[in-house]
This record gives C-alpha cells, structure tokens and sequence, in this order.
C-alpha cells in the first residue's frame, strides 16, 4: 500500500499493562496492585509503542521535513508500505511521495522527529499519573509497609514513591513526569 | 501554554480568572522565536487533554486565527503583561516582572516530552523563573540539559 494518511491507524500505541514484555508487565502489575490497594488513583497512558508505528513515523518525517529519499527508506517486516509514489509513466514522483509522508506526519501530529527505539517501543516503560490524598499507607515489593508523609503526593515527583517503585523493578525517568521503565530510561 | 490540536487551539495556564476576549501573549519557543497576541474564547476543560498534566491549570479555548499558532507544537502563553517585546539574535525578549533585567524563553525536549522555560537573563545561564513540561506521547532524542528541567527558583 501507498504510503498517506490511511496508514496513521495502523498500528495503534497500548495503554494496556498486558502489552508490556515480562518481567516488567508483571512488576508494573504488581506495583499498580499495591498503589490501588493504597487508595492512590493510577491513569495509565502509554504502555506499548508499537516498533512499526514508530518506522512509520520516523521515515515520513524524515522524508516530508528533513528531504529523505523516498527509495532509501530501508524496508521493515510486517510493514508492507511504498515510500516512492510514482507518476503515470511509472517513474518515481518525488513530490507526490513528499506529500504523501507529510499527509502521514499531520496525521500523526508530530513535530519532532520520532525515535525508532525507547523502552516504550521494547515494551519496558509505561507511562502513568499517580496521585493520592493525605498519607500513603503502600506495600513494598517484599510486602512490607511504609507509609509516605512526603510531598508532593503525585508519582512524578515524590522521591519516597518512586524508590517504592524501584522495589518493584518500576524505574522513575525524572525527566518526563509519567514515565517509569525497567532500568529507568 | 497554548497548543492547536485537531484543530482547536487551547490554552493552560495558571490562572483561574481569565475572562472571555482576555489578552494572552504567545512566545513561540523554537528559534527564530516570534511573540503574537491572542484572546480567550471560554473556559473549555476539555483542552485539559493536551499535554500538561498539572492540577494547578485551567484550561480555555482561544483564538487561532493570527495566533501564529504551529500546529501540534506548543508555545509559551503569558496573561497580564501588556509590555513590548524584543529581539536577540534569534530570540524574543521581555522584561516580564519589570525589573529591568529581559526575561529570555527556551524548550528543549525530553525523551517523550518538551519542556520549556523562561529565564531571567540568557538562557541555561541565567535564572530559571518558569518551567513547564508538556507530554508529546512519542519518543524523541533527548536535547535538554540538566538545569532546565526544573524546578523555577
């Protein structure tokens, strides 16, 4: 299939925990059990970015804003897309593929050009707001209970919080507030 | 920050008492950076689904029209400042807090985040007086350093 916009529903990003790749789906699920079991609220945004998603947007960025030739974008299993439009002689029609990918970059709503690996694309990161009222009476992953008095009470920025993720092999990325992963990248 | 998104443009900010037709000034951050004007439309909490995540903000519709607004990418909202702006170089300038010393505006991006600032002097050198992250939701190579990631002192 031409690459354009009718490819931006394609593989779809997961906000599900089933989608993560053990040990991490299990140490999410637990540290989420004990958060809940606390009485902290957890939205979980962003589990699983799919690899092809993520060629899809890396390659039409790169070809609608950066001049990427079209015919050098490497192929990708499972992924059966034509970078290069062609014209009605059958040669490669440059501009047609250029607004195609950048059809694909709208779509997409990207600005930036996107990686092509992170933790979320490995499905070893999830991205989650934790908040709580007064005190959190939690679990540690041993079953021990702490309780935290400090502020502020949000997962982003609660030191105490997050090293009770850590005994959960549930890793804080301080610099983006709702991310956590396996090794904390 | 304001942000258009699948066509509406939204505006978070920490002020809760923004009336309908309130002057909002706009920094866009990446270089050459402009400052443009817009006005509120309504309290809209449904622009709370756009990237910040802070209990602190309220969230209104305003005005894309001449808001030179990108789509997708988000620019530093200012309520209450009626000065002028200028220019260094690539970057707009402002003295916010009237101190005679110009505020100056950055963002750099985060792993799957931006996160912009204003400084009192050059930026990364001078004071970070602001800071706010907003959430991309895709992965991107990280640009920020250390002492622009907050917290505003």
């Amino acid at each position: 299939m031409l690459s354009g916009s009718q490819w931006v529903s394609h593989f779809p990003n997961s906000a599900s925990v089933d989608d993560l790749v053990e040990p991490f789906r299990t140490n999410v699920r637990r540290f989420v059990a004990a958060l809940q079991q606390a009485h902290a609220t957890v939205a979980i945004a962003a589990t699983l970015r799919r690899p092809e998603r993520a060629y899809l947007m890396h390659f039409a960025f790169a070809i609608a804003r950066e001049g990427a030739d079209p015919n050098g974008v490497p192929a990708k299993a499972g992924v059966d897309i034509q970078w290069v439009h062609r014209d009605a002689q059958g040669a490669p029609d440059l501009a047609a593929s250029k607004s195609a990918a950048e059809q694909m970059v709208q779509g997409y709503g990207i600005v930036f050009k996107p990686a092509l690996t992170s933790r979320h694309i490995e499905g070893k990161a999830v991205d989650m707001t934790i908040e709580w009222q007064n005190n959190l009476v939690i679990a540690t992953s041993n079953g021990t209970s702490t309780t935290i008095t400090s502020a502020p009470r949000t997962g982003s920025g609660n030191a105490d919080l997050q090293k009770v993720g850590s005994s959960f092999g549930v890793i804080k990325l301080v610099s983006d507030p709702p991310h956590w992963s396996f090794d904390g990248h | 920050m304001a942000v258009v998104k699948s066509g509406k443009a939204c505006l978070s900010i920490q002020n809760r008492s923004l009336a309908p037709d309130s002057v909002i000034r706009l920094v866009n951050a990446a270089p050459p950076q402009k400052a443009s004007d817009t006005r509120v439309i309504a309290i809209d909490e449904s622009c709370s689904s756009t990237g910040t995540a802070d209990g602190d903000l309220r969230h209104y519709e305003i005005r894309a029209e001449n808001a030179g607004l990108i789509p997708s990418m988000p620019a530093i909202a200012i309520s209450g400042f009626s000065g002028s702006f200028s220019k260094d170089g690539d970057l707009a300038t402002a003295d916010l807090d009237a101190d005679g010393q110009p505020e100056y505006f950055r963002f750099c991006t985060s792993s799957e985040g931006l996160h912009f600032t204003v400084w009192s002097g050059k930026p990364l050198e001078g004071r970070l007086r602001w800071h706010q992250y907003y959430y991309l939701g895709y992965d991107v190579e990280p640009t920020c350093m250390p002492n622009e990631l907050g917290p505003a002192r």
